[in-house]
């Protein structure tokens, strides 16, 4: 070992070798070690240290540490990226966009929810094969451990024992579910399994991008409910109650002209107003109308994910209880409230 | 093809087959007066790599480098054809410019 050996840094190449891509290795070392042996000469031990480190720093980039080029994926696959993100957004909002009330958007929207909170567990499967993917190099042969099989099953068996005992736990406390659900969380488990036994053959390396859409999907996913979704709720519960303002003027009507409120809405269509409105928006359901001794009640629903209803209630007596919420809200209205029930 | 890739390119050129790493950065500093960090050159080299302009192949291990091969970089035909348009489109910038002489004796 001559004098320069000894003096070079050993840690910074071991930090080389781990973030530097294997295909880029030898030369990116070689670089840094010829320019640091040639800046010893020039500038002495301290500034060559130096420089070194700031090199260090410059390698630090996406493409030299994945190899991320335009060829590791196909057109294909970019659109796809692309597409399937904005596609799970597009479906977890579907309830909240304007439209006809119909039942479709509830089911795409749920599915995409659904999908994206059973896929969340499997992010961290998703990020080490996706490590395992841009750190092979093209051509390289592969065996269990590089191909992804055997790391892929030491992430996701913690995963499959995980998700039986929380639905065994929920069914415990009494908590319901329809089958669909449940279908989807077979059908995700059965795709990972699927998945797992293909890289089983897997021998050559050819990049494959499956795991970016099992990281992006549930972010995606997560991110759209947690600020989107709570965000459109909120502003259409908002356009739907004050749809309801004629509807009220003409219900209150109704009673200064006939001492009591009407049986039913059907009563003040014609005289007291042309035509009873309806929320304009895909996820909600017509207007319900109650009439209680001394006041009435006006309710639309909504189903949120899973089994989650949301109900708002106008009720001039003020806060009412829902049989069976579990949290009741007040509104930007007075005498609306709105309730989130199983 | 950005400012940086093209100097690159063309110093890739100007060293006919002997370029690698730290020669390139040598070569840019001593025609350019501009220093460049191993990361960027690298960066642009594998970019330029991919897109065909540019082809490598591993050449001899040295001492100072820890016995770790260089990897020598030469222009491709596709990358000669890259520079000569690049050339074309400054050349037709710089007649654009008015000439002052011409501009006054035509008034």
């Amino acid at each position: 070992m001559d004098q320069f050996e000894k003096q070079l840094p050993g840690w910074a190449m071991t930090l080389v070798r781990i973030i530097v891509h294997p295909e880029f290795q030898e030369e990116i070392e070689g670089d840094l070690l010829e320019k640091y042996h040639r800046d010893v000469q020039k500038y002495g031990l301290k500034i060559a240290r130096r420089r070194l480190y700031t090199e260090l720093f410059s390698i630090a980039k996406p493409n030299l540490i994945f190899n991320i080029n335009r060829n590791t994926m196909k057109p294909g696959n970019w659109v796809l990226l692309l597409l399937l993100p904005i596609l799970v957004a597009v479906a977890s909002v579907a309830p909240f966009l304007p439209g006809s009330s119909n039942k479709f958007s509830h089911g795409i929207s749920q599915f995409a929810q659904t999908t994206g909170y059973i896929g969340w567990p499997f992010v961290p499967f998703g990020l080490v094969w996706l490590i395992i993917e841009m750190r092979n190099k093209k051509g390289q042969q592969l065996n269990r451990w590089t191909n992804g099989y055997y790391p892929s099953w030491l992430v996701l068996i913690p995963v499959f024992l995980f998700l039986p005992l929380q639905i065994i736990r929920a069914l415990l406390n009494g908590r319901t579910f329809d089958l669909w659900p449940l279908a989807i969380i077979l059908s995700v488990v059965a795709f990972f399994i699927y998945r797992i036994q293909k890289l089983k053959k897997k021998t050559h390396y050819k990049f494959n991008p499956a795991p970016l859409y099992i990281v992006l999907i549930p972010v995606i996913a997560l991110l759209t409910s947690r600020f989107a979704v709570e965000k459109a709720a909120a502003f259409t519960r908002e356009k739907a109650i004050v749809n309801t303002v004629p509807l009220i003027a003409a219900i209150e009507k109704y009673k200064t002209e006939n001492g009591e409120y009407p049986q039913n809405l059907e009563s003040l269509q014609g005289k007291y107003i042309q035509e009873i409105p309806k929320p304009t928006i895909m996820g909600m359901r017509a207007y319900q109308y109650e009439k209680r001794n001394s006041s009435f009640q006006l309710t639309f629903e909504r189903l949120w994910h899973w089994n989650a209803t949301e109900v708002v209630v106008y009720n001039t007596l003020g806060q009412k209880g829902i049989k069976g919420n579990y949290g009741n809200y007040p509104t930007n209205h007075t005498n609306w409230w709105y309730y989130m029930a199983d | 093809m950005g400012e940086f890739e093209e100097l690159i390119l063309l110093i890739v050129a100007i060293m006919n087959g002997k370029a690698y790493g730290i020669g390139i950065i040598e070569e840019l500093e001593n025609r350019t007066d501009r220093s460049a960090a191993i990361g960027a050159v690298q960066t642009v080299l594998k970019r330029m790599e991919d897109k065909g302009w540019v082809k490598s192949q591993f050449g001899e291990a040295t001492k100072e480098r820890g016995g770790k091969r260089k990897r020598y970089y030469s222009i491709t035909a596709k990358g000669k054809k890259i520079m000569a348009e690049n050339r074309e489109k400054r050349n037709s910038l710089w007649e654009a410019i008015p000439k002052p002489g011409l501009t006054y004796g035509s008034v």
